[in-house]
């Protein structure tokens, strides 16, 4: 992940909720966030493919987030957002717990990623940022959106 | 200049250069044919193309490409200013050159490392004076389409051009400005009516909401015309590889082919287009190779030496056809047979009782072509199977036609568009899923009540019986591993199903049923119902959609069948590319999802292997074998509940679902209304001592077409369309109406003469037309092995006024024929007979001297259309139904009237 241009080192992250831990990705990756509505089940799909829904016309895979890190299964609730993300293989949305703030913070601050993170493998961050006295993992969504498993 | 003004101009001229190479290949063909005298504007076209390559690349910075387009240019100078004479060879070195172009102009990006030493040193030598040595160098044979290659290495992988080709599809697509300004125009009114909807709920007029909802339907569906439009293609596109790879391949086989493109203009959609290209370069290849013989071996069977080859596209019936017609030497039906039974595919009794038609289709199994072809001259099979494989996944179909010296015809049939395709909607485990109706052959409910006779067990698989024929079972909740529920349709909800094997309910261990399978998480607990009764209600049926792809036939068992949509394909994102069971997904009409289903894939799942190859040339023998037996289809029904009946199937029209009240009495008459007029009623106590008509509200009317009128058969249900090959008892139970009996399910049958029953109810219906036999007309012989048939048909004629003389088989009927050929005017004869058949006894009869004038009508229980043509071919002059009583006697009478009159 790297800030949009070398001289401008502040980046606005999207931060939300997976099980225990508080994560962040560049908000300019993220093309919109939706409450969760009519998913199709999508039977035989991989564990961690929630399931597809209809967006505007688009079909869009949905992964549980906290599945994909190794959290354990998602019941989908009241709180839980769809965000909707435009990777290199087309749209795909992931399940996240519950939206927070939009935070900026300064790239320079960005630490290397911990071992573990609450329950989280460290290889799916890029890195940690610490804001008011909270960790902020910055998810590596390529790797979260990859297909291979390990 | 950024760098992605750069590839954007670069970009624009790869792709226009690839356009111009396209057309330059046609006129270069044209200008070889053309010879000496020539067209000096075509010249013109191909110099300027080339030229523009040439300065483009310069522009761009590709110096290789420009060196070559420069060399071309030089030879192209010489033959436009007619120092040059633009033979075969140098028309050669000229298409070598474009190939170059385009394989340069497909990796832009390496083309400036590329060594074109070859190609320029041809063109420069042709342009210095000297004539290319003949043969190309090898190397160079590689750079030309791999058409070329020589057919006895036996490459049955597609080219690698067109693989690559397929691998890219492409990326823009060129729309007409006009098409683009409707659309726009499109767009616009969409807005301005989305404006409307607004502006209306914000004012809360539901009157004028309907208005505005009215205007965005039309609006919509006329855009999604014109979008549609826009994904048309020429079929020309796909056609125009072909003068080259012909002339090619016929260079290289020393043949001399004529290709005619008729159709060009036919277009299709752009999916199908791309992927037509390789099945058609593979009949194309097939019948160049293997079908047109060599010039001499033509010349001496009196054919010209040249081969012609006609691709031909047409629209009929809202699909697409697409022709291959050559005149060469045919396939060999027989001798496919005789390879299928050398590879253990087929018996030799299953051979020996095939039509023409399926020793021909042998050619699509998988496994025919894989062995020893080198050794097979005219096996034409050469990954047949594939391409009907590719023909399926677009749900196109193949039919092949042949005549062995002649030639042959292969004729693909494609639907206009992929995007839309009308789809069974099913549901199963709550979720809704599409089957694509190419795919669907019928859907089958048994009722509870009926699961434990028809569903059987064999080996390892549950089986239901369909019409004779065992059918595999696939449950499709079982393979896509979701919990069984079942549809109460009483109540209106799901419950879980906790039957695990069909044919046995208390048995847990069903081969189907995997105990490791993992359940898939469910949100809701659902009720469980247990009382014992529940096996009884009719929500325990089970709805079966039977399915057939490729090399399978089965039967998917859903919960619910649901309505049959036209609905637009949508591709699965990457993360579920892994699952093989779906081939997409698409949006319902409520806006949720339903995955479409890929059959195929499916019963490789569940792996269902029973079809495969050999054993579906075995049930393709069996059906046959099935079909000799006399298979008669009925309808069964009940007038009294203790009572049941049957009738020909064919002589229905159609059954309607009607209730006593509907039923009007008229002096003493019964009508109802049917479509706009009155329908006589009758039932069949009315004519026969049988029971009476059910005292029940709820009746059907099963309606015939006698005599140019419309009749109603009162009955109750159930009704049941059946083909059985029962032995029909003409004496015990033979009555007025009724023209017999068989045991039909265990039940003693009476078959329904609905032409008596009608006639005795109404003669006045049948005064007329029975005056066309007399005492002087000449015999009608009629040929039947079943005693029952013919005693029918014997009635039937003799009632009408024919003297009539009968034969119990082909034989039989021959020695008669012989006998007393002077007096018999007619032949009436079944198909599937022992000793001598229907089709062998008509064949002698047209060969003969004698009886080559004797009209022959030919009756059949099931007319398919493939004995109707076949029948046709031997000499039939009419086919008609068994039992179809008015109309045989009066194709009788048309015919005897024409041969008195001759």
């Amino acid at each position: 992940m790297t800030p949009s241009s070398p001289q401008d080192s502040r980046v606005e992250l999207a931060t939300f909720q997976v099980g225990e831990a508080l994560c962040g990705m560049e908000i300019r990756q993220i093309q919109e966030i939706n409450k969760l509505s009519q998913l199709t089940r999508a039977p035989q799909a991989p564990a961690d493919v929630l399931g597809i829904l209809n967006l505007r016309g688009q079909i869009v895979t949905v992964l549980d987030l906290a599945r994909r890190l190794g959290l354990g299964s998602t019941e989908p609730d009241s709180q839980c957002r769809v965000i909707i993300v435009n990777s290199a293989g087309g749209k795909v949305g992931i399940l996240v717990h519950r939206i927070s703030d939009v935070v900026s913070v300064d790239f320079r601050e960005q630490e290397p990623p911990p071992a573990n993170m609450r329950g989280i493998q460290g290889r799916f961050f890029t890195g940690v940022c610490k804001r008011e006295h909270r960790l902020i993992g910055l998810l590596d969504i390529d790797k979260v959106l990859s297909l291979d498993d390990n | 200049m950024s760098s992605s003004e750069d590839d954007e101009l670069l970009g624009a001229f790869v792709e226009e250069s690839v356009e111009q190479l396209a057309d330059i290949e046609g006129d270069l063909l044209a200008i070889e044919q053309g010879g000496a005298v020539n067209d000096k504007e075509r010249i013109n076209k191909v110099f300027r193309s080339i030229h523009s390559i040439k300065g483009g690349a310069g522009f761009v910075g590709l110096h290789v490409l420009q060196n070559l387009a420069h060399a071309a240019e030089n030879v192209l100078s010489l033959v436009r200013t007619r120092k040059l004479t633009p033979t075969p060879e140098v028309i050669n070195a000229l298409l070598l050159a474009t190939d170059r172009l385009k394989q340069l102009l497909a990796d832009v990006s390496c083309s400036n490392e590329t060594d074109i030493s070859g190609p320029v040193a041809a063109l420069n030598a042709i342009a210095a004076g000297e004539q290319p040595v003949a043969p190309r160098p090898p190397e160079e044979w590689s750079a030309a389409p791999a058409a070329m290659v020589p057919p006895s290495t036996g490459d049955e992988t597609p080219q690698p051009d067109d693989e690559a080709a397929a691998g890219k599809p492409e990326t823009s697509i060129r729309v007409s400005v006009a098409l683009l300004d409707q659309l726009m125009n499109l767009a616009g009114e969409l807005v301005l009516s989305r404006n409307q909807l607004l502006q209306t709920i914000g004012s809360g007029a539901v009157h004028e909401a309907e208005a505005v909802g009215q205007r965005i339907d039309l609006v919509t569906s006329e855009l999604q015309g014109a979008i549609m439009l826009t994904r048309m293609q020429p079929i020309g596109n796909v056609l125009g590889k072909f003068p080259r790879m012909v002339r090619d391949l016929a260079k290289k086989l020393g043949k001399e082919v004529e290709l005619h493109l008729v159709g060009k203009e036919v277009e299709l959609d752009k999916t199908i287009i791309e992927a037509i290209s390789d099945p058609l370069t593979h009949l194309v290849r097939n019948s160049v190779d293997h079908g047109i013989e060599p010039p001499g071996e033509r010349r001496s069977q009196g054919k010209p030496g040249h081969g012609v080859l006609v691709l031909k596209a047409y629209h009929a019936a809202g699909q697409v056809v697409i022709e291959i017609n050559d005149d060469g030497r045919g396939i060999d039906g027989d001798q496919l047979a005789a390879t299928a039974m050398a590879k253990g595919l087929i018996s030799a009794d299953q051979a020996k009782l095939m039509s023409a038609k399926e020793k021909l289709n042998l050619i699509l199994l998988p496994g025919f072509s894989t062995a020893a072809r080198v050794t097979d001259v005219s096996g034409r099979g050469v990954g047949m199977d594939v391409v009907k494989t590719n023909l399926d996944q677009l749900g196109g179909t193949l039919e092949i036609d042949s005549v062995v010296g002649q030639g042959a015809r292969i004729a693909i049939k494609l639907p206009l568009t992929l995007a839309i395709i009308p789809c069974q909607i099913i549901m199963t485990g709550n979720e809704r899923y599409a089957i694509p109706q190419a795919n669907l052959e019928e859907l089958l409910r048994i009722p509870a009540a009926q699961i434990k006779e028809r569903i059987e067990r064999v080996g390892d698989a549950e089986v239901v019986r369909l019409r004779g024929t065992l059918l595999p079972l696939i449950r499709l909740s079982d393979v896509l591993r979701i919990e069984r529920i079942y549809y109460d349709e009483e109540a209106g909800c799901t419950r879980g199903d906790r039957r695990h094997n069909i044919a046995d309910r208390r048995s847990r261990t069903s081969p189907l049923f995997d105990p490791a399978a993992p359940a898939v998480r469910d949100p809701e607990p659902r009720p469980e119902r247990r009382d014992a009764d529940r096996r009884q209600s009719p929500s325990s049926a089970l709805n079966i959609v039977v399915v057939t792809t490729g090399a399978f036939r089965y039967g998917l068992i859903v919960d619910r069948l649901l309505d049959s949509e036209e609905i637009v394909i949508k591709p699965l994102g990457r993360h579920l590319q892994s699952c093989q069971g779906y081939a997409g997904a698409t949006i319902m009409g409520d806006g949720r999802i339903a995955l479409i289903l890929d059959i195929a894939h499916l019963a490789l799942m569940a792996r269902l292997t029973s079809l495969e190859g050999s054993r579906r040339a075995g049930e393709l023998a069996r059906e046959t074998l099935l079909k000799s037996q006399d298979q008669q289809a009925l309808l069964t029904f009940r007038s009294a509940q203790e009572e049941q009946f049957a009738v020909p199937l064919s002589l229905v029209e159609r059954v309607e679902k009607i209730n006593r009240s509907q039923i009007e009495a008229i002096g003493n008459r019964r009508v109802m209304q049917y479509r706009g007029g009155s329908l006589p009623l009758l039932s069949v106590d009315e004519a026969a001592a049988v029971l009476p008509l059910a005292d029940q509200d709820n009746l059907l009317v099963i309606v015939f077409h006698l005599k140019g009128k419309d009749v109603g058969l009162l009955a109750s249900g159930p009704v049941d369309a059946i083909e059985v090959s029962a032995e029909i008892d003409a004496v015990t139970l033979k009555q007025t109406g009724i023209m017999g009996s068989a045991i039909i399910g265990g039940t003693t049958t009476m078959l329904v003469d609905i032409f008596e029953l009608v006639e005795t109810l109404h003669p006045d219906w049948f005064e007329d037309g029975a005056a066309c036999g007399n005492e002087n007309a000449p015999l009608v012989l009629i040929v039947d092995d079943s005693e029952f048939f013919r005693t029918q048909v014997r009635s039937y004629l003799e009632q009408a006024g024919f003297r009539v003389v009968d034969a119990v088989d082909g034989l039989d009927a021959w020695k008669l024929l012989e006998a007393h050929h002077k007096v018999i005017g007619l032949v009436v004869t079944d198909i599937e007979m022992p000793n001598l058949d229907g089709f062998e006894l008509t064949r002698r009869i047209k060969h003969s001297q004698q009886f080559g004038h004797l009209p022959v009508i030919a009756l059949t229980t099931l007319a398919a259309e493939e004995d109707i043509a076949r029948g046709k071919a031997a000499g039939v002059e009419e086919y008609h139904i068994k039992l179809d009583r008015e109309r045989l006697v009066e194709g009788v009478c048309r015919y005897l009237r024409a041969t008195v009159a001759a």
